[in-house]
């Protein structure tokens, strides 16, 4: 299988990535080297250099796939992470299936980012584009030097052993084929905020001419962070085999703290836009969620924690990348101390109850969510290096501080976009709440009586799910028909244009109504489920929450690395077919039980099989209701947010050709 | 007919027995979940004893059970794991000193936050600003502006 041709191959990468190395480190240098020695022209250095690392990674990447593909087992990276048997899927995915590869599909993407910045700001910021590629190079620079000195996937070994071992068996999953390269675009993608602000504050770069670039490359980099967060989530459902999709596991509040931060970022910079304030928080805003980007990659890329996503790493790693965020995040938060506040705020709060302060609440409660989250996160491994004293911050912590946090934020939700610029009036205001809250009280008196006495949260929850869904309703509908009495348009019509019209806005509605359908996913399946752990022979019948599980027997099958047992279960109810399995992959040790689920909209069988004993199999069982809300929701919010975005590639042309520069458009 | 009452007799005797012992294994097992969710797993990651399929686990769930079949309350058997493996085996942390901070964050983040929030917004509508004189260069000017005839 070793042929020549792969062996030039993987060298050929090798060098791209050595040379990518050093020209990430001239596109870092030259603004400044053009500035020292007089010679402004060095500049263009930086934006050419851009396209040429993406290209350079781009062949360190296919090398690595291509050496992955063709087994090619004198590469370190290969041996460890894929073997003959692996199918081709999961081969290319090896790419970020170990830690050295994962690494290197981080600073691809940042590449990727930093060519598009530089493709997309050739015409509309081109006096400081140099600059940015330069903070983007240094980031770069920084992430090839870890590559390439402390975790090369180049690396050669010899002699080349006949046949690797396996891929993690827990992340051979479609799923998990989807979700880091969606999280990394996410967490890379606020680095193009990132470096604008520090940018910004480099040269003085005034607020308006920028902040609107950022705001559109933070949404794009928030859907894609979203979409890992949920496809994340999705997998862990899906493969992991505990029922459940959230454990407030601490690799997942890594990805969490960012998401949080960058939500408040994507509403404070609505409020610059429209009410020219807050210049200093937003920067500062951009700041920390890039650094909480970082500091996610170095919680779960250097050892840190221990968990599926943890692949062993060496110590050294750890400590650069500990001592490259805190270089990186020195001086990002030193400049902005220095020269935070280069542009004051050109307006004035009119009022405590106005849009404005709305979004500050927003903000507010969305940086307590993080720092809370942060701390649960981070304070046990402080206790532990700092008095060895060991604790544990589980889900039953988080989920009693953050949900009356998330409780809180809905409320905002709901009255948020009510509240007009400026001035709320306070007699329109109570007028357009009326209805809203009588949906709201009246759904969680429904729910409160019929469902879940026991659970505060379930009324409370869907109460305010029904507030906020109305208030939205009835803000689209008022809308609509004053636009009706205005154009004498029909209430179609009306809808189409004033929807259409809007998109900016009515993308963040849609947005909103699927954080609601999320919401509602997350009581049903958080507060209702059920399980059960038996053991059963062939031919019982479990009983559980009016569904009834008939236990049919056992099946060896086998996989292309795996041999698995496989349980055959019927739902007497709707005579769906559950096929968990316990699978045995080629050269692991490890057990890997994979659930199989029958899902309906309202709910989800989900089935586990385990060990044996004296004929009866152990069967886990649980009844989730409402999962597909989530999914769908999740689906629902990505819409959204395509929707709203899609408002950019429409005004996009005439903008273009009435100027080479575009300021920020609201 | 003499023995046929007996029987129903000594039938609606027995039936309360038999559903006591049965309701009874089953709040064993809803105490039990009930308890297990409230404690790590010691050899896994981030995971209660409730839904962790290590054999620790299971182990230590059988012991749950028989503890509670024994009689003791819920709060003994949750002192009687602290006691083996130290505040760690609690997946919340409880409230002293070391874990007080945890509990006291959220709260004082709020208040502060909220304060610093409340404040700035008073102030700044209190003492409304100047309006600053426009430090756009006149060709950024003229471009801000042929944008805004363009909208």
């Amino acid at each position: 299988m070793i042929s020549g041709v792969s062996l030039n191959l993987i060298e050929l990468g090798h060098f791209a990535a050595y040379l990518a190395f050093f020209v990430a480190i001239t596109q870092a240098l030259a603004p400044l080297a053009g500035r020292v020695f007089k010679r402004p022209g060095l500049r263009v250095l930086s934006v050419n250099a851009a396209p040429l690392l993406f290209l350079l990674t781009t062949i360190g990447a296919l090398s690595i796939v291509y050496s992955l593909l063709t087994n090619n087992f004198s590469v370190l990276y290969v041996v460890n992470n894929s073997n003959t048997h692996l199918p081709v899927f999961y081969k290319i995915a090896a790419l970020w299936g170990g830690h050295r590869g994962s690494l290197f599909l981080w600073v691809w993407i940042l590449t990727g980012y930093t060519a598009a910045v530089a493709y997309h700001g050739r015409s509309r910021y081109p006096d400081r584009l140099a600059v940015i590629m330069a903070v983007q190079g240094a980031l770069i620079a920084g992430f090839y030097g870890l590559i390439l000195f402390l975790s090369d996937p180049f690396t050669r070994v010899f002699p080349i052993p006949p046949q690797g071992q396996n891929m993690n068996p827990l992340l051979q999953d479609p799923g998990m084929v989807i979700h880091p390269p969606m999280l990394y675009m996410g967490y890379v993608g606020f680095s193009v905020p990132f470096a604008f602000a520090v940018t910004a504050l480099l040269t003085n770069w005034r607020s308006e001419l920028w902040i609107g670039h950022t705001r559109r490359w933070a949404l794009f980099g928030w859907g894609f962070l979203t979409a890992g967060i949920i496809f994340g989530a999705w997998w862990s459902y899906y493969v992991l085999g505990w029922g459940g999709y959230w454990g407030w596991d601490p690799v997942e509040n890594a990805s969490f703290m960012p998401w949080l931060m960058g939500t408040a970022l994507i509403h404070s910079i609505s409020v610059q836009e429209r009410r020219r304030m807050l210049h200093t928080w937003n920067i500062f805003l951009i700041i920390t969620t890039f650094a909480l980007s970082l500091l996610g990659t170095f919680l779960v890329r250097s050892g840190v924690l221990a968990s599926v996503h943890t692949f062993s790493a060496a110590p050294g790693q750890g400590i650069y990348l500990l001592t490259f965020m805190v270089v990186v995040l020195t001086l990002a938060f030193g400049l902005f101390l220095i020269k935070g506040g280069y542009q004051q705020a050109e307006e004035s709060f009119v009022s405590p109850l106005s849009r404005e302060s709305m979004f500050i609440w927003n903000n507010v409660i969305f940086t307590i969510a993080c720092a809370s989250v942060m701390l649960g996160t981070l304070y046990p491994l402080f206790l532990q290096a700092a008095t060895g004293a060991r604790i544990t911050v589980g889900p039953p912590y988080f989920d009693l501080v953050m949900v009356p946090i998330f409780l809180v934020m809905l409320a905002v939700m709901a009255i948020g976009p009510l509240v007009s610029w400026r001035k709320a009036n306070l007699p329109k205001l109570r007028g357009r709440l009326v209805a809203p809250a009588i949906a709201g009280v009246a759904l969680a008196a429904v729910v409160a009586i019929f469902w879940a006495p026991v659970y505060w949260t379930a009324p409370v929850a869907v109460g305010l799910v029904a507030f906020v869904a109305a208030s939205i309703i009835g803000n689209v509908a008022r809308a609509v028909s004053q636009r009706r009495k205005q154009h004498h348009e029909g209430a179609w019509r009306a809808f189409t244009s004033t929807v259409l019209g809007n998109r900016r806005h009515y993308g963040g509605m849609i947005v909103h109504m699927g954080i609601l359908v999320i919401t509602i996913g997350l009581v049903g399946s958080g507060l209702f489920k059920t399980s059960k752990l038996v053991m059963m022979a062939p031919g019982d019948v479990l009983h559980l929450a009016h569904e009834r599980v008939r236990f049919d027997g056992t099946r060896n099958v086998r996989g292309p690395d795996y041999n698995a047992v496989e349980g055959r279960l019927t739902v007497l109810n709707n005579g769906a077919k559950l096929r968990p399995e316990q699978r045995v992959f080629f050269g692991s040790p490890m057990k890997v039980e994979r659930p199989s689920v029958n899902s309906t909209l309202l709910r989800d069988v989900y089935v586990d099989i385990g060990d044996h004993q004296n004929g009866k199999w152990e069967i886990h069982l649980f009844i989730n209701p409402l999962v597909n809300f989530i999914w769908t929701g999740g689906g629902i919010v990505i819409a959204g947010l395509a929707f709203s975005l899609s408002d950019y590639a429409r005004r996009r042309k005439p903008v273009l050709a009435a100027s080479e520069v575009v300021a920020s458009q609201s | 007919m003499r023995r046929v009452a007996a029987l129903v007799v000594l039938w609606a005797w027995l039936v309360p027995c038999f559903a006591a012992t049965v309701v009874h294994e089953n709040g064993v097992r809803r105490q039990e979940i009930a308890i297990a969710k409230k404690l790590r797993c010691t050899v896994c990651q981030a995971e209660s004893l409730a839904v962790s399929q290590a054999g620790i686990a299971r182990d230590m769930r059988k012991l749950i059970r028989q503890k509670l079949r024994a009689g003791e309350t819920p709060a003994q058997i949750r002192a009687y794991f602290v006691q083996r493996y130290g505040d760690y085996i609690l997946l919340k942390p409880p409230f002293d000193p070391l874990g007080a901070i945890l509990w006291i964050w959220p709260f004082a983040l709020a208040a502060a936050f909220g304060g610093v929030a409340v404040a700035v917004m008073r102030r700044r509508a209190r003492a409304p600003m100047p309006p600053s004189a426009p430090e756009l260069g006149p060709e950024d000017q003229a471009r801000v502006e042929a944008l805004t005839r363009q909208e």
